[in-house]
């Protein structure tokens, strides 16, 4: 993994999204949106469950600890500001309770799903 | 949806009663606020409320939570805040009905895990609970202290005790009292040799309450005498302990809810700040004098505090109060004490003829104007202690020792509380002929025709000022009451008056010239 060029590594993003919303799917979670992005941040999926609105940023990295400090409180601050833009394109989410989880993705293991990661 | 339990905030020793609501909105980000002019302790509890219910398996819903500390205007300070908090967030998460908080006080420190640590200020806040009526729930560490209040709070050790007992699992019980340790006897008058004179005087202030001021040489025994005077006054009764115990609670001195039943004695160091002697600091804590509240300050080496410092004892000395003022604090603290200083008579110790400063009478002229008139004016009894001789010390202890003189001490003061206890001079729960004003002075204190004629002529003569004069009457009633006499007499005014201030200058006079023979 010397040579781990910018586009290897979106497509392994991508790869790490796409199996992490299917793994929250399987628990009862439903995707509204994946990879949303905007002028002040993105958010890696968008999720409801119930009343409950779930911002989902998602890490894969080889070792579990790597992907749990892999998301700085600043990128946090992006993440919940973006939040913030897509609920005012959707009026609905105002009514529910917000929270930012973090999914973790490992090789050769479950992700491992980490609920209300962060506050702001 | 709202849950609301009282806890305090502290104004002095006063408990005030802080409302504490707790709302629960759903929507949006999640938040967790803390309103209601939080300092950063206060604030900070939010982060120590989030680690304690981590640690105990709880995760705080991702919803807005607002906690109003009411009065919302009174600025709150201190780490006291949490449990109450803790308990109304627990309320509205349902953990438990938000109604069985109702008839709840709270006081209490979170540790990270969940833990409940020692809070300042239990006994005050307790005493505070039982008047509105509501039982307080504290951590364990304080129980013993909350329960000398009164009966029916509570004491948890942690966060999960308290949803156990509000769910009804397990419900906690009643802290006993904390003990009262046999007060460890304190060192005995036996140990002094010879001053004589020097012990008859810490009597008569004793069984008064009269401020005292030894002056003497070093090594004559001064603040041997002066740690002897708790010993021989009696211990306090439960509404003095009470008072003293108040303000120990809030200055943190009570372990374990210990009470201790001996006159408190602080001797602060003569390096002391106006703050620290008063009260005072950002948070207005009490000061030495609050602590020797119903005890004795002891101010060794007198003339070396500073002037400001000791003129600042003088409102303190009268009243029994004092009161700090600050651009946002206004509070008053008890102060009712006795005084006992110790001083040399001049800079370079002197006193004895053949080690006598040579630079007298100016030197020690100098020491003593330290000390302003107005202060001297509140001291009761001057005493000049001799220099001890090598042959006192070879003398045999003499048979007296503290527990005699207590039993003296103890019956002078039975006749003062049976004289002043119908009387309107009961102040903080004291009546002694030091807290006597001149009606009760002119009733019980009148001396016979001999003593006034006395009375009246050492009043011109050493031209006594009206706070003085009363100070002679009362001193006299003192030793009448020593005697067992119901009226007081010449003799007794006479004895008063010895113990009147000599100018510093007489003594150095007289000094010299014995020297000059």
């Amino acid at each position: 993994m010397v040579s781990r060029d910018r586009r290897g590594a979106e497509r392994r993003g991508r790869r790490a999204e796409r199996y992490a919303a299917l793994w929250l799917q399987l628990r009862g979670y439903k995707l509204l949106e994946s990879r949303f992005k905007c002028r002040v941040g993105e958010v890696d999926l968008i999720m409801r469950r119930g009343q409950t609105l779930v911002f989902v940023e998602v890490k894969q990295r080889p070792v579990l600890s790597q992907a749990l400090i892999a998301v700085t409180a600043k990128n946090w601050a992006r993440i919940s500001m973006a939040a913030e833009v897509w609920a005012a394109q959707h009026p609905k989410a105002a009514n529910m309770d917000w929270r930012y989880d973090l999914v973790a993705i490992t090789p050769r293991s479950f992700p491992k799903h980490y609920r209300d990661f962060w506050r702001p | 949806m709202i849950a609301r339990i009282t806890t305090f905030s502290f104004d002095g020793i006063d408990a005030k009663p802080v409302d504490v609501q707790v709302h629960m909105a759903g929507g949006n980000q999640p938040a967790f606020t803390i309103v209601g002019l939080p300092d950063k302790a206060v604030a900070e509890s939010r982060e120590r409320v989030r680690a304690a219910f981590s640690a105990i398996g709880l995760a705080l819903p991702p919803k807005r939570l607002t906690v109003n500390l009411a009065p919302a205007d009174l600025p709150k300070e201190g780490s006291h805040y949490d449990l109450a908090i803790s308990l109304g967030v627990m309320a509205v998460m349902g953990l438990f009905p938000a109604d069985m908080l109702d008839g709840h006080a709270a006081l209490g420190e979170l540790s990270l895990d969940g833990q409940l640590g020692p809070t300042l200020g239990t006994l005050p806040a307790a005493i505070k609970a039982l008047d509105l009526g509501l039982r307080l729930i504290c951590p364990e560490v304080c129980g013993s202290e909350a329960a000398w209040a009164g009966e029916g709070n509570l004491a948890a050790p942690n966060l999960i005790s308290l949803i156990n007992h509000f769910t009804g699992r397990t419900p906690l019980s009643c802290p006993p009292p904390g003990e009262i340790p046999a007060s460890a006897a304190g060192p005995d008058l036996k140990d002094v040799r010879g001053q004589d004179g020097a012990k008859r005087v810490l009597e008569i202030a004793a069984a008064g309450g009269h401020n005292l001021l030894f002056c003497g040489p070093p090594g004559s025994g001064k603040s041997m005498l002066a740690k002897r005077l708790p010993g021989l006054l009696p211990p306090l009764s439960a509404r003095e302990l009470l008072d003293v115990s108040q303000i120990q609670s809030v200055w943190g001195l009570l372990e374990r809810g210990q009470l201790s039943r001996q006159r408190p004695f602080p001797a602060p160091h003569h390096s002391a700040s106006m703050a620290a002697l008063i009260g005072g600091g950002v948070r207005a804590r009490p000061g030495e004098v609050s602590l020797a509240h119903h005890g004795v300050l002891f101010l060794d080496e007198l003339p070396e505090f500073s002037a400001q410092v000791l003129d600042s004892l003088r409102q303190p000395l009268e009243d029994g109060t004092v009161t700090i003022s600050r651009a946002n604090r206004h509070v008053r603290y008890p102060a009712r004490f006795q005084l006992i200083a110790a001083m040399n008579p001049c800079r370079c110790g002197g006193g004895q003829a053949e080690a006598a400063c040579r630079k007298a009478p100016r030197c020690a002229e100098q020491y003593q104007a330290r000390l302003s008139g107005p202060f001297l004016d509140r001291i009761d009894i001057f005493f000049d202690t001799p220099p001890v001789t090598a042959v006192d010390l070879t003398l045999p202890p003499s048979a007296e020792g503290s527990l005699e003189v207590a039993a003296r001490v103890a019956m002078a003061r039975d006749a003062q509380n049976d004289r002043y206890h119908t009387e309107e001079i009961q102040r903080d729960n004291r009546a002694l002929n030091v807290d006597a004003d001149g009606d009760m002075l002119e009733k019980f204190a009148t001396p016979d025709a001999d003593g006034q004629a006395l009375l009246a002529d050492a009043a011109v003569k050493l031209s006594l000022s009206a706070r003085a004069y009363h100070r002679v009457l009362k001193v006299a009633r003192t030793i009448a009451d020593l005697d067992g006499a119901t009226g007081v007499k010449r003799i007794h005014i006479a004895e008063a008056l010895s113990y009147r201030r000599r100018p510093a200058v007489d003594t150095r006079t007289s000094n010299r010239s014995a020297l000059a023979y």
